[in-house]
């Protein structure tokens, strides 16, 4: 075929057509358009006090703003469904070859989709909320407004609708046919899941930070908490639920066994939940008592508060060496905005409590004496301040890189069984309190009336927490078999891990029983604090099953060879097979059999697929769990070793090395056959390994499609596989090869991982029960002082 | 003054309780070491951070322990032994960080993290 040298070189490759780019420039400017309307409707709140006709427009606009972050995201999702590849991010993260469920979770896999998905879950609870915001609106539409315009702003730089480099050719945008695809390891179905829920949450935050604002500033520190405390419930189970996912999905695909790692990613989400579980009990002495207005003032901004720094701690790129989540650094100007936004909020909201919370307060004492004795309140009151300072102690941890680089050196970093023991102490006084104080009533009580309450609860929990150690006794995994196990104490010396374990069960049984207790008790009597009892028996169900899972966690390492079975705890596990259609099929796996000493067996099937990345070969491993209601056998599999030696080694003639414990001797070049296909050259060799000495000839064939290798056996351990043969020198690079790949497992034995599923799903339910019970009824909302026009 | 007995005892036990937590962490968090204080350091969880050596890295396939050096910013070198599972994307690694302790002047590592250059997350300027 005649080729025509003068022709377009891009002339194959596909124009992106007209409507993509379009919805790209849609996407941009829709940005800015919200950005505008958003700070005009922040202006426009602001002066509405002394211009009440400009509260009308301040509201329109914040619709218009809130709406138009939208766009983008539709836009964005529009390219990912249709496979523009000719923008950056879509590019990069998506793959016309991928399902439909990836190419929308593409949108959000990367740091400007997840700030675009931050700015539209809080757009979507303003709107759902700037009505209802009664007598606060104005501050609460400012707020609002400027929070969203700060995201926007940062979207501005963050774009995701920047076109590829050099995609433009001659006034023409060419379109890639294929994008890099979203990174293999978050290809599972809680991709999809997982970041909308946890985000839904994150956006959530807002509100209550508005409120506590506009509460300040109106000097109304009543009304808010009416307002705002369905939503703090619904975002409470929201985050759970999200916090669960995520530590449910790092179970399913990471391959270590785990839940919960104490990642910094990990704790910036968890720090917010457990300040809303603190704003959500005091909102409940406040209903009840009227007191600790000024702490719930607080404690209604530091959630979003907390969330922010999280954000800004975690993408600045100070964490870069602890965190497990790789960010890529941030557009500076979009930092610059975070960092700047951070502040104003900070300072600004420590300065407004200063100046008002105090004296706002005041206002809503309800004439009931104190206590000092045990009462509920004063049990809510240690209880809260456990929760927030559990929370400040995780926010501390998280951040103990930066502040110990700031004391000097290099920095350090708060590892798992360091925060286990710290957080211990905060956990066994919780737990304590929330078996106990729903017992305690309002008024003051002596210590043996409130005994007398307990005492049956307390007497079940202790026989419940001996029965699951009887239950968990016997079998090689069983409570004798960690006769032996201790924890590290902070004596800097180790206790023995049974009773230890037995202190937590027993605590998580006793909120478990109470929780369950109160539930009926108030389900009979049609209370709306069902809910809220659930939750309890949900959050303790669930840690009870972190804790035995992972206190009980047994784990060893093995290689296991075809035709050669290796053990690994009480199993004898041997290779069966590959099962899919090739190794490229993302539904391979490799399947091993698992025989216990009874000789039951089952097959384990971790799923090993390969993929290409650039000129690369990569493998891809999914872990295999085996899940029964009593325990799980977690099966990690590592890339399969195939290659004994990273790289290609290159010998010269009569030259003789030991190279890992293997001895190659290159005696001398062999040549058969003149040049041309059929041609072939090799290497005579004498190998040494640890089975023997063999003499060894690896060749490689001159063929129609290029110089092939051939495998030549080494024993009955190796191929040596030759991979270049210098024409000058004749030194050529030999590769060893296993005959069969050595394929590296984990297996882990994980004792009641079934608790922590029920438990996300009942904590969740019960969350959502108290937020649909506690949701405004029109009819008994307090009255505005004016209605609002919407 | 009765009334002020709750939370009194509540911001004794608060500020008790978040010394205790900063003197556990100073004490306890896992430094980030350079070779030299790793030497004079009795610490089994060491986080030692540098650059890999990449010719010489060596993996025993018999009793799968790695070897290799570690350049830290001091310049200084140390060899790093690594037994166990093998970090998958240890060959395209240039940075690593290696947890463990010294022994016998060697550093016995029993994590490695590696870092490294992802193709995913571009850079930005």
């Amino acid at each position: 075929m005649e080729h025509n040298h003068n022709e377009d070189p891009f002339a194959n490759i596909p124009r992106a057509e007209a409507w993509s780019l379009v919805v790209g420039q849609a996407g941009s400017i829709a940005v800015y358009v919200a950005l505008a309307f958003l700070v005009l409707s922040g202006i426009l709140y602001l002066i509405s006090g002394k211009v009440p006709k400009a509260e009308k427009f301040a509201t329109i606009s914040f619709v218009i703003g809130s709406i138009s972050i939208f766009v983008p995201f539709g836009c964005l999702l529009a390219l990912f469904i249709k496979d523009q590849f000719q923008y950056e991010y879509v590019f990069s993260h998506g793959d016309s070859l991928t399902e439909l469920k990836y190419k929308i979770a593409g949108v959000w896999t990367a740091q400007e989709g997840s700030f675009l998905l931050w700015a539209c879950a809080t757009s979507l609870f303003g709107l759902l909320t700037i009505g209802g915001s009664g007598l606060y609106r104005r501050t609460y539409g400012t707020v609002f407004a400027l929070i969203l315009s700060a995201l926007c702003g940062i979207l501005a730089y963050e774009s995701p609708f920047d076109l590829l480099k050099d995609v433009v050719q001659k006034g023409e945008v060419l379109m890639p046919p294929r994008g890099n695809g979203m990174t293999p390891s978050l290809q599972n179905y809680w991709v999809v899941i997982h970041p909308p829920t946890i985000f839904l949450g994150f956006g959530a935050l807002t509100i209550f930070f508005a409120y506590a604002v506009g509460a300040l500033v109106h000097k109304n520190a009543k009304d808010w908490i009416t307002y705002c405390r369905p939503w703090s419930l619904a975002t409470l189970a929201i985050l759970g639920l999200g916090l669960s996912m995520g530590g449910l999905w790092a179970y399913e695909t990471q391959g270590w066994g785990g839940f919960w790692a104490w990642d910094p990613v990990e704790n910036v989400s968890l720090v917010p939940w457990l300040l809303m579980a603190t704003l959500i009990h005091g909102i409940i002495v406040q209903n009840v008592r009227g007191r600790w207005a000024a702490s719930n003032l607080i404690m209604g901004g530091l959630p979003f508060l907390s969330f922010v720094y999280g954000t800004f701690l975690t993408r600045s790129g100070l964490l870069d060496k602890v965190s497990v989540h790789s960010f890529a650094s941030m557009d500076r100007n979009a930092l610059g905005i975070l960092r700047g936004f951070l502040i104003f909020l900070v300072v600004g909201f420590i300065a407004l409590c200063i100046w008002r919370a105090k004296s706002v307060a005041k206002e809503t004492v309800k004439p009931i004496d104190p206590e000092n004795g045990i009462s509920r309140e004063n049990s809510y009151r240690f209880g809260m301040m456990v929760l927030s300072m559990l929370g400040l102690v995780i926010a501390v941890g998280m951040s103990w890189p930066v502040i110990a680089a700031l004391r000097g050196g290099q920095g350090a970093r708060v590892e798992e069984w360091l925060y286990h023991q710290v957080v211990v102490w905060f956990f066994i006084p919780l737990m304590l309190l929330m078996g106990a104080a729903p017992f305690v009533s309002w008024r003051e009580m002596g210590a043996k009336a409130l005994f007398g309450r307990i005492a049956n609860v307390l007497s079940l929990s202790i026989g419940l927490t001996g029965f699951t150690f009887i239950g968990l006794m016997d079998g090689p995994f069983g409570v004798r078999s960690h006769a032996e196990s201790t924890v590290r104490n902070p004596m800097g010396g180790t206790w023995p891990l049974i009773p230890v374990l037995g202190l937590l069960m027993f605590l998580c049984w006793f909120v478990a029983v109470t929780g369950a207790w109160r539930a009926i008790e108030l389900a009979k009597k049609w209370k709306m604090s069902v809910g809220g009892f659930v939750s309890h028996l949900g959050f303790a169900v669930l840690i009870g099953g972190l804790i035995l899972s992972r206190g009980m966690e047994k784990k060893q390492q093995s290689f296991v060879q075809s035709g050669s079975p290796a053990s690994a705890l009480d199993y004898v596990v041997s290779f069966k097979k590959l099962e899919g259609k090739d190794l490229f099929d993302r539904d391979s796996k490799a399947v091993f059999e698992f025989k216990d000493p009874a000789g039951r067996t089952f097959d384990a099937t971790p799923g090993l697929y390969y993929y290409e990345q650039g000129e690369e070969l990569k493998t891809q491993v999914w872990p295999f769990v085996k899940s029964s209601p009593t325990h799980d056998v977690y099966v990690a599999l590592f890339p399969p070793v195939t290659d004994v030696w990273d790289m290609p080694k290159t010998f010269k003639p009569k030259e003789k090395r030991t190279v890992d414990q293997i001895t190659v001797e290159y005696l001398e070049p062999t040549s058969n056959g003149t040049t041309g296909v059929g041609a072939k050259f090799g290497a005579k060799m004498r190998i040494t390994t640890r089975t023997g000495t063999f003499d060894v000839e690896p060749q490689m064939q001159v063929t129609e499609g290029g110089i092939q290798p051939l495998l030549t056996p080494v024993g009955t351990e190796f191929f040596a596989v030759l991979g270049r043969m210098d024409a000058a020198t004749r030194a050529v690079d030999l590769k060893l090869m296993f005959q069969k790949p050595l394929y590296p497992l984990e297996v882990f034995y994980k004792p009641m991982t079934s608790l922590v599923w029920i438990g996300t799903g009942i904590l969740t339910i019960g969350g959502l029960m108290s937020a649909f019970a506690r949701r405004r009824r029109h009819s008994k909302a307090p009255a505005p002082l004016s209605p609002v026009e919407v | 003054m009765s009334m002020k007995l709750g939370p009194l005892i509540s911001g004794v036990v608060a500020a008790t309780a978040l010394s205790a937590v900063v003197i556990a962490f100073t004490t306890g968090a896992s430094p980030y070491v350079t070779i030299q204080q790793a030497k004079a350091s009795t610490g089994d969880r060491l986080h030692l951070a540098g650059d890999i050596v990449k010719s010489t890295v060596q993996n025993d396939v018999y009793t799968q322990t790695l070897t290799f050096q570690v350049i830290d910013s001091n310049g200084d070198r140390i060899k790093v032994k690594h037994k166990g599972e093998k970090p998958a994307n240890l060959s395209e690694a240039t940075k690593v960080v290696a947890v463990g302790k010294i022994e016998n002047g060697e550093f016995q590592s029993s994590e490695l993290i590696v870092k490294c250059p992802s193709k995913y997350e571009a850079e930005k300027k």
